[in-house]
């Protein structure tokens, strides 16, 4: 597996949000912390251990690098823990429209080829001190062209999905959800 | 939809808040009643000559169809486990030993489900199975009373478990005219 391996770990810009809450609510925190970037054909990428994708930026064909940006999830300062499975969700890149199982971020992403290529991804399930976190309230992004666009996570929101359609100059569009936690 | 009212007394002690906070050493939300659900989720067909197949994050394989024989499809149905609405997480293991598909046997470790398959070639070829382990808010979701199916047909079958088991096994024997036995358990937790 050839892995460009140009990773900056990325001080969290987000460290100033500190939102006042109800003293009986979970306070809950996405951070990004870390970001990696591969060749968009032939790689894989999975976030660190703990850490799912928050945003993806690609310019250029298959031939060019792709970064994904990872974070990790804090409830009242402490990590949540991110609980993987194995790659699935097999599809040709063309048209691919992934959404994560109930309650997972995706994690890691990989694709072969050009846009004829087979694109899977890794999902994660959320547990914080054993007790599952929640995703809720998923919405779609607009279209981007993918050849040349960068995509971030709002306000305590992972990526949960992504759909492409067509080759480097197609459409792509993300879908993010709300990390919540009931306690 | 299978409901568990755990130990009696522990639904007795719940009737008085002040027992609970001083008797119960466990979090309020296992001590009262578990409802436990085994609810299908993701399926996903590959050739069967050529299959290699997990679950997603967090579930468990509950069913398999095939119709035909090793260039025909397989279809595999995985299932989340749910107690009290919350998902059990699932860690899955290692591959399995390699089984010649004509003559094999799988049965999952004490206390785990099946969660994947991989299979090359016809029945002289291999088979490889995965399990894993069930954890619900760090306590272990238990895998009882396993059960083998009857014969099905290789070659024309399609079995999925009842709403409260998972797949443990699987058993074949012969070419896609033979005979195929899965393996089914409960999934509880202990009081």
């Amino acid at each position: 597996m050839k892995k460009v391996a140009s990773v900056a770990l990325a001080v969290a810009a987000v460290a100033a949000l500190n939102i006042p809450v109800p003293a009986s609510a979970a306070t809950i925190k996405v951070e990004y912390v870390y970001s990696g970037t591969v060749k968009e054909s032939g790689s894989e990428f999975t976030c660190p251990t703990g850490q799912v994708m928050t945003g993806r930026s690609h310019n250029g064909d298959e031939n060019a690098n792709t970064t994904y940006q990872c974070s990790w999830i804090l409830v009242d300062g402490v990590r949540v823990d991110v609980f993987t499975g194995e790659w699935f969700g097999y599809a040709k890149e063309s048209r691919s429209n992934f959404s994560t199982p109930l309650d997972q971020a995706i994690v890691g992403r990989r694709h072969y080829g050009d846009e004829n290529g087979a694109t899977e991804y890794k999902t994660g399930a959320l547990y914080w001190q054993g007790q599952q976190v929640r995703i809720s309230n998923r919405t779609w992004t607009g279209s981007y062209t993918e050849s040349g666009h960068t995509t971030q996570a709002g306000f305590n929101q992972v990526m949960t999905g992504r759909n492409h359609s067509g080759d480097e100059n197609g459409k792509t569009q993300y879908q993010y959800g709300t990390v919540t936690f009931a306690g | 939809m299978r409901t568990y009212s755990k130990a009696v007394h522990a639904a007795m002690v719940a009737a008085s808040a002040a027992a609970l906070a001083v008797v119960s050493p466990a979090p309020a939300a296992s001590a009262a009643a578990v409802t436990i659900r085994v609810v299908p989720a993701y399926s996903e067909t590959q050739k069967e000559s050529a299959s290699w197949f997990v679950c997603p994050t967090n579930q468990v394989l509950t069913g398999r169809s095939h119709h035909g024989d090793e260039n025909a499809d397989t279809t595999y149905t995985c299932s989340w486990i749910f107690v009290n609405d919350e998902q059990v997480q699932v860690s899955i293991g290692d591959w399995s030993l390699r089984y010649k598909e004509s003559n094999s046997s799988y049965s999952s470790p004490p206390n785990q489900a099946l969660v994947g398959r991989q299979h090359i070639f016809d029945e002289n070829g291999w088979t490889w199975y995965r399990s894993a382990s069930l954890s619900w808010r760090g306590q272990t979701v238990r895998v009882i009373d396993p059960v083998w199916t009857g014969n099905l047909k290789e070659s024309n079958h399609n079995y999925q478990t009842d709403t409260q088991r998972v797949l443990i096994g699987r058993a074949h024997s012969g070419d896609e005219n033979g005979n195929t036995r899965y393996q089914h358990a409960y999934v509880t937790i202990d009081a």
